[in-house]
Formats: structure tokens, C-alpha cells, sequence
């Protein structure tokens, strides 16, 4: 396939003009915005799409600015449990199986924490995030020094941070877009990557 | 069901809103000449937005034509010529509304259910043949409201297992796509789309609720005895603005060709304006005051 096409660019744009456009794809595409999502391999297929027509089109114009884009390893619920019961149950939701480990997990008779982790995992999944919430804090509040269940709640609300961001700049571009816009929506969205542990701009 | 999901039209590029209007009236035709003049009162914007999602996502070349009708009789307008993606959206019209009709039914008492009754007895035809022309959706749909009644019966507090039966009933009509990836995209964006309304619509009925003592997760939820205050609309916004990201997350993988822009705008603008309507006037439309949360 075309990669000018992939990145939706003319094949005489600019060297900016396709940094921006790999950008905007790249940012839209990121993993952090499929985290706990069924549709996650989709989008990190067409990741790879853009990553490598991106390094063609790098390569061909030998002599521009050679920049690799770093994509982080988010991570997946491949951690470290208390139990092999739950270990089961990880690995039941990360194959998909809800309904099963939502079952599993109401069986159990003890509400630990990582307990209430796994069931608002289930719930983001299934894209319940009002149920997410409400198990992801309670995880969190039954043992505060757990980075992951931390790291689910905060991932929960820079969802919705991530929207109005995006909305913004949506708004913006229909509106006739100025480049500051541009700018202030990429800062912006690169802060929550950071906050996250991420990076969306590698130089700042 | 709602008229929820609606572009913002100031945002649109004039030939984005001449293409959504030629839908709107393309669904409209199509309701008339497959199921009579009647139906076409039960046009919504969501069934558009469904026959736009299917347009886009099935590559069809989609025609124009210019065509009367009752509301344009002198200027013709621009219509979307008959396709198989306005002939589903109408057929899921059809069986979505009658299913409304049979929950009136069940939930209404005195001349209110007799109305209903005359409007089921009335609508039946048109109904069977929708559910067999589309026989898997009615299928879904009759599945998913038995859910909800369970749910409904047993006030579950939860929004998210309230929202689920409604939102899986949309998501049914992915099916309608024959490639299995763009089936399970589409199963994903109608899935949020779904949780949004409905949520939304809970939210829209909750003092008419809780004045007739009406099912609404909403006010079961959040305890509420009166509108919801500043907090509770809050994290109420969260929520729907989790599921409009999810729809979005999932639409940016989905190739819809012309309909893309007037799907961003949907999602990007359309959903929010709801969830603001929400936040600042407790309605979305001042006009439908002292309607009922319906079930569907």
C-alpha cells in the first residue's frame, strides 16, 4: 500500500506537513487510547501501518530529520497475583472470557482488592464505566500502595480528559484551526501521556 | 428512539449537511415504500445515524435522486436513492418502535395501555414483516428487553447493568455488515452509542421518575430524591463522556468514506451538546417535559 496514502498526505507534502500528519495519526491510534479495549489489536495494527509507512517515507527522503517514534509498552494485566485463583482469572479476562471470570469472581467468598481490581476490569472491558469506577476505588481505597490499581483509576479519568482534549481541538479545526491550537492540544495531550508513564513528544 | 444523536449543524460543511438530510429524507422514502405512509411518523435522527454508520461501513455507492413528498410537495429534494443499509435501518425502525409499543403495553394503566393496545393492534402487520425480513435483530431486540424487564423489576441500582440490554440491542444491528472486522468495530461504536442514550435518557426522566415512582437507574444510583445537583451531574457527564471516547476509539478504525465528517461531528459535538443540555437544564428538549422514562 501506498504509504503516502497511509498517512493520508500528498506524495509532494512537506517533511513538516507528513511529521504532522503521522502525528495526528499517531496520537489517535496511541495504545493508551485502547487500553483495556476489545478493539486494542485493531488499532495497534493500524499503529504498525502508520509506524512503517512513516519509517518509509523517513528513509526515501534520506537527508530529512530522522525520527523514530518510541512506542511504549503500556501495561497489561500481566502482574504479579496473590493467588493462582486470580491468576486464572487474569488470564481469562485478557482471553476475553468476561462473563466466565465475572462468574468466577462472584464466587468467591472474600472482597479483597484485588478482587474489586479484577471486577472493574471486567467492567471497563465491557465498556461499564460507571461500574469501573466504583471497583477501581474501592481497590484502591483497600490498599493505596498498589501502583496498578492506582494506575486503573487514573487511566479511567484521563478517558474523559482525553475526549475533551480531543474535542477541543475537533472543535477548533472546524472552526478554522490555528496552529497554536495545534500545538496546545499536542502539549496537552502529551502531558496526560507523561502522566501516565507514556510519551507522545519525545523531545519535551 | 430518542433523537439524541444528532450532528451539530453549524459545525457540518454544507455538502456534510446536504448528504445527512438526503439520509434523514432517504429513510423516510424508504420507511413509506416498504411499510406504508404511517410509519414514516416514526422517523428518528438515530435510525439515520445508523443508516449513515451502514452506508459508510459497507462501501456501497450511495445515489442521489430529487423527490416530493407530504412535507417538500412543490420543491423536490434531495433524497438518498433506496440501499440495503436504509432498508435495515427502516426495518429496525419498525421493530424497535413496535417492541416500544408492546413495553406501553405492559408499563401503562387505564386509557393510556388502550391506546397502546390500538397502536400494537394497529401496528402488527408492519411488524411481522420487519421481524421477517430482519429476523436475527428481532431476535436480539425481544432478548434484550426481557433483560431489561429483570432489570427493571428488580431496581437494579446499577447504570451500567441497566444501560447494557439497550446498548446490546443497538449493537445488534452490526450485524448487518457482511466482513467480520468492520462487524465487530461497528458492534463496539453502536455498544457506547447505546450506553450513551440510554443513560442519557434516564437522566433526562429523572424528575418525572421519581414524581410517578417510575424504574430509573439514575436517581437509584446516586440516592436521589430531587434533580441531580452539580456533583452527581458531574460524574454523571464522566460517564457519558467515557462512552462517547469509546465511540470514537472505535469509529477512528472504521473506513466510512463521505459519512466520516458527519460521524466526528456526531460524536465530538452531538453527544456532548446532550450531556450539557443535561447539565444546565436538567432536559434536553424544554417542549417534552412530563414525558416517562421508557424502557427503551
Amino acid at each position: 500500500m501506498d504509504p503516502y496514502k497511509v498517512l493520508g498526505v500528498s506524495r509532494t507534502a512537506t517533511d513538516e506537513e507528513i511529521k504532522r500528519a503521522y502525528r495526528d495519526l499517531a496520537r489517535k491510534y496511541h495504545p493508551n487510547n485502547y487500553i483495556n479495549n476489545p478493539l486494542a489489536d485493531l488499532a495497534q495494527e493500524k499503529m504498525k501501518e502508520i509506524n512503517k509507512a512513516y519509517d518509509y517515507i523517513q528513509k526515501e527522503r534520506a537527508g530529512g530529520a530522522q525520527q523514530s517514534y518510541g512506542q511504549q509498552d503500556y501495561t497489561s494485566y500481566e502482574s504479579a497475583s496473590g493467588s493462582p485463583e486470580y491468576a486464572r482469572i487474569r488470564s481469562m479476562i485478557m482471553s476475553g472470557n468476561l462473563d466466565g471470570a465475572e462468574a468466577a469472581l462472584q464466587q468467591m467468598g472474600t472482597r479483597t482488592a484485588e478482587w474489586h481490581f479484577l471486577m472493574g476490569s471486567i467492567a471497563m472491558r465491557r465498556g461499564w464505566y460507571d461500574d469501573a469506577r466504583h471497583y477501581f476505588s474501592a481497590a484502591v481505597s483497600q490498599d493505596p500502595s498498589n501502583a496498578e490499581y492506582r494506575a486503573a483509576l487514573n487511566q479511567l479519568n484521563s478517558r474523559a480528559h482525553f475526549y475533551r482534549v480531543n474535542q477541543n481541538s475537533y472543535a477548533g479545526h472546524t472552526g478554522g484551526c490555528s496552529s497554536c491550537d495545534i500545538c496546545s492540544s499536542l502539549i496537552c495531550a502529551d502531558c496526560c501521556c507523561e502522566c501516565m508513564g507514556g510519551d507522545l513528544i519525545p523531545c519535551c | 428512539m430518542f433523537g439524541y444523536v444528532k450532528p451539530s449543524k453549524g459545525e457540518l460543511r454544507v455538502w456534510e449537511y446536504e448528504l445527512w438530510r438526503a439520509a434523514y429524507c432517504g429513510l423516510c422514502h424508504t420507511l413509506k415504500r416498504r411499510y406504508g405512509v404511517v410509519w414514516t411518523l416514526l422517523l428518528n435522527y438515530d435510525f439515520c445515524y445508523l443508516a449513515i454508520l451502514l452506508c459508510g461501513a459497507k462501501d456501497d455507492r450511495c445515489t442521489a435522486c430529487k423527490k416530493r413528498c407530504m412535507a417538500s410537495p412543490i420543491r423536490p429534494l434531495q433524497v438518498m436513492a433506496g440501499n440495503a443499509a436504509l432498508d435495515y435501518s427502516a426495518d429496525a425502525t419498525v421493530i424497535l418502535s413496535y417492541h416500544k409499543i408492546r413495553d406501553g403495553i405492559r408499563d401503562e394503566h387505564g386509557w393510556k395501555r388502550l391506546f397502546y393496545r390500538v397502536l400494537a393492534f394497529l401496528a402488527r402487520h408492519g411488524y411481522r414483516r420487519a421481524a421477517k425480513r430482519q429476523p436475527a435483530f428481532d431476535r436480539a431486540v425481544r432478548e434484550n428487553l426481557d433483560v431489561l424487564d429483570r432489570v427493571e423489576a428488580a431496581r437494579t441500582p446499577s447504570l451500567d447493568r441497566a444501560a447494557d440490554p439497550f446498548a446490546k440491542t443497538l449493537a445488534a444491528a452490526s450485524e448487518a455488515l457482511p466482513n467480520d472486522e468492520r462487524r465487530r468495530i461497528l458492534r463496539e461504536l453502536l455498544y457506547h452509542t447505546g450506553r450513551f442514550i440510554y443513560i442519557a435518557d434516564a437522566w433526562d426522566d429523572v424528575t418525572d421518575d421519581l414524581r410517578s415512582g417510575s424504574y430509573n437507574p439514575v436517581a437509584l444510583r446516586y440516592n436521589l430524591n430531587r434533580a441531580p445537583d452539580a456533583d452527581t451531574a458531574a460524574a454523571l457527564s464522566e460517564t457519558l463522556e467515557q462512552s462517547a471516547a469509546s465511540a470514537i476509539a472505535a469509529m477512528e478504525l472504521l473506513p466510512l468514506g463521505d459519512f466520516t465528517g458527519i460521524v466526528e461531528n456526531v460524536l465530538y459535538l452531538g453527544l456532548p451538546a446532550v450531556a450539557n443540555a443535561l447539565r444546565e437544564n436538567g432536559c434536553v428538549h424544554k417542549s417534552q417535559k412530563g414525558k416517562r422514562h421508557g424502557s427503551l
